[in-house]
């Protein structure tokens, strides 16, 4: 597979704008997944979503900025993964964001691309594993962030679950983690702190279906420093079957300097808590 | 059977999110049809549990809502479930919607699934769930003057269906929402009203009555009408039924306080809806 290819062209509509103004992080992926699926097809294979869909993020995509995405297929012994998917500004041709996959059946690499800039650097190659999440949730360290329904809507034309599906999970659950420690909005934008996700790291096991309710048990399973790792992992609610585990990394930011700074020592004692 | 969800000694959390900005009205609060959607997915995750498949928007076939106090983009609220043991509604559902500790809204539902083995709610978590100023007519199709006629709202599109291929509720709430403003703008509750008088509507209260299931394709009209005027309030009636056969699919009545935008209290109810209520209420 030789030069890389623009595989999307997007833009960010008004109504897919969160609360702090940014374009939800569910679009870049469900973005990558649609540049992933034409990647894929250009090599002959089934348009289907990647197992792993690892990304990071560079700078914010705003209301009404246009986008495209460059995909190439990269050298997997040294990367541990398939393609890379580059998102760029199309104003100033800058990177926003960067998503690894992992898909088996590329062709192999024909023109080398340096994907260095873009490797993985808070969360670890590869897809991640199950939990049995029962001890964590019995003592604490767990919550329950979600429980709901997946609707039609949440699919593809061949039944599985939208990356951005998955993703919207994510958005439902994780202030009901933070509260679950007793970390308030307020605690971070009280004094002038935000949090932005920095690294994303989705990895699909089990199937889903319509109608399937499903819970998400979330935890934090690194923090410190200037900033701290979620874990999601959605279950087929009657079965307890894995769907799919997002991680994030999320950098604490200090929204005056645009700086990213330590985690207050007093959050430290409440996330420590759990 | 509830072992994976949270719960409290009197319920479990059968529903948590957060408030998405594409979910919420020109003032900033969370539009009722996203009410109405988390609270079918509470009806929903508990069906599942105890039949061990979703019956979808089947769950349930009437539920009674009432707003307590606002959503806004971003914020986190989540359901807590529980089994009516007592009274005129022993063997419902009710569901608390909290945003934190504090209240939000509130369903009661009648389930189209067995209940035995949710916890049973304390008395006071039910007081601000029973229905205040709506009747249990939302319960019959059918109802508001011949006069008047159902105007077409739309089309039912195969996203709007559960996984049965019925219509969810929440859109058939959004297509209330098509009706009821224009209903409104028709007899005299407009935007230059509004900015006029400075006050405005607000419902406080809502039934919904499940009367068909609706298909891809379908299209969908609604006949609204004024069902009933208090002095600070009336009743909005909305019959939602199919678009070339009539066959009813829905009823849906909204309480509505008329409301001083100012100092947030209810005022009394402007003529022109009694006068709407005469024209096009209830068998008139």
């Amino acid at each position: 597979m030789s030069a890389p290819m623009t595989t999307l062209h997007g833009f960010v509509p008004a109504w897919e704008i969160d609360a702090n103004d940014h374009w939800n992080t569910a679009f870049y992926l469900r973005s990558f997944q649609y540049a992933s699926e034409r990647f894929a097809e250009e090599a002959g294979l089934p348009a289907s979503p990647p197992q792993v869909l690892h990304t990071r993020f560079f700078r914010e995509l705003r209301h009404q900025k246009t986008f495209t995405v460059e995909s190439h297929r990269i050298d997997t012994a040294q990367s541990g993964y398939d393609a890379l998917h580059l998102m760029r500004d199309q104003t100033t041709g800058k990177v926003a964001a960067a998503s690894l996959e992992m898909r088996a059946g590329l062709p192999p690499v024909i023109e080398e691309f340096d994907a260095t800039n873009y490797a993985p650097r808070s969360l670890p190659v590869g897809p991640d594993t199950p939990v049995d999440a029962t001890e964590m949730l019995r003592d604490g360290r767990a919550t329950v962030s979600h429980a709901g329904v997946l609707r039609p809507d949440d699919f593809d034309a061949e039944g599985r679950l939208l990356s951005h599906a998955i993703h919207m999970r994510v958005s439902e659950g994780n202030s009901h983690l933070w509260h679950h420690v007793d970390v308030t909005p307020d605690d971070f934008y009280g004094r002038g702190l935000g949090r932005a996700i920095v690294e994303h790291k989705l990895s699909r096991h089990g199937a889903a279906k319509p109608g399937m309710a499903i819970r998400q048990v979330s935890y934090f399973d690194n923090f410190g420093g200037k900033s701290v790792g979620l874990t999601h992992q959605v279950e087929d609610l009657t079965t307890g079957a894995v769907l799919s585990i997002i991680r994030t990394t999320t950098l604490v930011l200090d929204l005056k300097a645009r700086k990213s700074v330590a985690l207050p020592d007093d959050l430290i004692q409440r996330l420590n808590r759990a | 059977m509830f072992d994976r969800l949270k719960r409290t000694e009197s319920a479990v959390v059968s529903y948590s999110g957060a408030v998405k900005r594409w979910e919420c009205d020109r003032n900033g609060h969370m539009n009722v049809q996203f009410y109405v959607r988390a609270f079918q997915m509470a009806s929903e995750v508990l069906a599942t549990l105890v039949l061990g498949e979703n019956p979808g928007t089947q769950s349930s076939d009437l539920r009674h809502y009432r707003f307590h106090g606002e959503l806004f983009s971003g914020e986190a609220m989540h359901i807590q479930s529980s089994r009516i043991a007592d009274g005129e509604f022993a063997g419902w559902v009710l569901h608390r919607m909290f945003k934190g500790a504090r209240l939000s809204a509130t369903a009661i539902e009648r389930p189209a699934y067995p209940v035995e083995g949710l916890p049973a709610c304390r008395p006071e978590a039910l007081e601000k769930a029973l229905p205040r100023g709506l009747s249990p007519t939302a319960e019959r199709a059918g109802g508001l003057s011949d006069t008047l006629s159902a105007s077409p709202v739309g089309v039912l599109r195969p996203s709007e269906l559960d996984h049965h291929g019925a219509v969810q509720w929440n859109a058939l709430t959004a297509l209330c929402s098509n009706a009821s403003h224009g209903f409104l703008e028709q007899i005299g509750l407009t935007a230059d009203w509004v900015n006029t008088s400075n006050c405005n509507r607000m419902a406080v209260e809502m039934s919904i009555a499940r009367h068909g299931l609706g298909a891809a394709g379908d299209t969908v009209a609604i006949r609204a009408g004024i069902a009933d005027v208090a002095s600070r309030s009336f009743t909005m009636r909305m019959e939602v039924v199919h678009g070339v056969t009539a066959a009813p699919l829905a009823t849906v009545e909204q309480l509505c306080l008329v409301v001083d935008l100012e100092s947030r209290k209810p005022v009394m109810v402007p003529e022109f809806v009694r006068t709407a209520a005469a024209r096009y209420g209830m068998g008139s």
